[in-house]
């Protein structure tokens, strides 16, 4: 079974590419995805990454500045 | 004859780096989507270079955040959104004998309809304003300073740090207008005290034409110039207060902005403090072949290390535009004559009238030492000395 997957939305395309930057950097894998419709209609882009680095994540996005407007685990 | 020597920088660099033309012939060929807009991977890789070209200006500029970069078409519309985001109905706001009329006017016509007070600081001979003068035309409804940090017509160097003390200490406003001292000289917005940071992305920043931006301070809040589709937000019918998107409706240009990006990658490997100096030593030898031409009236500072490689002079009984004209027509030297959309700066230094301005050679990076000897040997020759 695949590890389980989370799901950062942004307010802005600036913020979804400059995270995908941030997390690239720290060695994270992320990927940008279209951003499923149920989770947000902000920015088109999201970003996905492996729900057990969440807290990783989050220190690094919140560190360099960068707003989400969710982050969400997948089903 | 063909050979070009190309004197016109100041109105917008001439030629670029050639990986400038490169990136914008790919961002053309290979990218050609809208940034910020579709999920697919060639919008993706669109937005990649405008985040590239930000973080860029931002490191430039030496601003943490880029999402405080906004890009604009040019540098008059950022200055039009500083100044009208700004300023409010019975608000002061104070700006130089020099400015451009990117500045000018926009402030002009806020004064004519009578929503703010306007005082207009004279600058010396040389184009200096005077710290010292600005705070003393300060108000209690002082909102804004608007500060040409390099002027267009003489290339003098404001104090705009010093300025910046004066108004971080009031909380007055700082907008500076870096469009002839961007990729010129070194710019630090924090340092200097710099509430907003206008610039052209085609003059010393060496981008194609089509762009520019704003950098708004950290604290600063600006209402939008124009609203519209922003990719983001989007089922919301009112304007997203999320920068960038907040001051960036419409489509950017793409193009444009990955020349920028490609320019600013080449500005960072030649270091800015680099490119002065060198620009420097430009100016001494274009202000030397000056000095040699009898009857030549040079305006400004005249001093490299107080202006930019811009330098306006008149020849004593010869029109401006002549002299242009002929410059251009016999030697293939481009610069240029008039008001460079400056009169109240030929006002400050008595050009206004009496010369009809003046004539302007502006240099760049690519310009040499041999261009600016043929220059002053070709003035010589047309002042029949
Ligand atoms: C001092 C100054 N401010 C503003 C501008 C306007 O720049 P842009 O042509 O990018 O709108 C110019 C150049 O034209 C300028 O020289």
């Amino acid at each position: 079974m695949p590890d389980p997957s989370s799901v950062a939305t942004f307010f802005t395309t600036h913020a979804a590419l400059r995270a995908e930057k941030l997390l690239q950097t720290a060695d994270i894998p992320g990927k940008l995805i279209p951003t499923p419709r149920h989770l947000s209609a902000d920015c088109t882009l999201a970003l996905e990454f492996p729900s057990a680095l969440q807290d990783r994540v989050r220190e690094i996005l919140d560190r360099h500045a960068v707003e989400t407007s969710g982050m969400y685990c997948l089903e | 004859m063909n050979k070009i020597v190309y004197f016109d920088n100041a109105a917008t660099s001439y030629p670029k780096p050639e990986e400038v033309y490169r990136a914008v012939d790919h961002f053309q060929r290979e990218i050609g989507a809208s940034p910020g807009r579709s999920a697919h991977r060639l919008a993706v890789a669109a937005g990649r270079v405008v985040l590239d070209a930000r973080e860029r200006l931002a490191r430039l500029f030496g601003v943490g955040n880029s999402s405080r970069v906004v890009l604009t078409p040019n540098c008059t519309e950022a200055l039009n959104l500083a100044i009208k985001g700004s300023l409010r109905a019975g608000d002061h706001v104070v700006c130089s004998s020099v400015e451009h009329n990117s500045v000018m006017r926009p402030l002009r016509r806020l004064a004519a309809d009578g929503v703010v007070e306007l005082t207009v600081v004279p600058c010396s001979p040389e184009g200096r304003l005077s710290p010292a003068v600005v705070q003393k035309q300060l108000r209690p409804n002082t909102r804004l300073v608007v500060v040409t940090q390099a002027s267009n017509v003489l290339g003098t160097i404001q104090p705009v740090a010093e300025i910046g003390k004066i108004t971080r200490k009031r909380g007055i406003l700082l907008l500076v207008d870096a469009a002839q001292s961007a990729g010129c000289i070194p710019i630090d917005l924090p340092a200097s005290g710099i509430d907003l940071l206008a610039f052209s992305g085609h003059k010393g920043l060496l981008g194609p034409s089509g762009t520019g931006g704003l950098v708004i301070g950290e604290d600063v809040d600006l209402l939008s110039l124009k609203e519209g589709g922003t990719g983001s937000r989007s089922q919301h019918e009112i304007q997203p207060l999320h920068l960038p998107d907040r001051y960036e409706s419409g489509t950017l240009n793409g193009p444009g902005i990955a020349g920028l990006s490609a320019a600013l990658a080449w500005l960072e490997a030649q270091g800015v403090a680099a490119l002065m100096r060198r620009l420097r030593e430009l100016t001494a030898a274009l202000l030397g072949e000056l000095a040699a031409v009898p009857g030549v009236t040079v305006y400004g500072p005249r001093d490299p290390k107080k202006q930019t490689a811009v330098v306006s002079f008149t020849m004593a009984g010869k029109d401006v535009a002549a002299v242009a004209a002929t410059l251009d027509q016999r030697f293939g030297i481009l610069t240029r004559a008039g008001l460079h959309c400056a009169p109240s700066a030929h006002k400050t230094i008595g050009t206004l009238r009496r010369t009809g301005g003046t004539v302007r050679a502006s240099l760049g990076p690519f310009n040499t030492t041999e261009q600016v000897r043929y220059f002053g040997a070709c003035l010589r020759q047309l002042s029949g000395k």
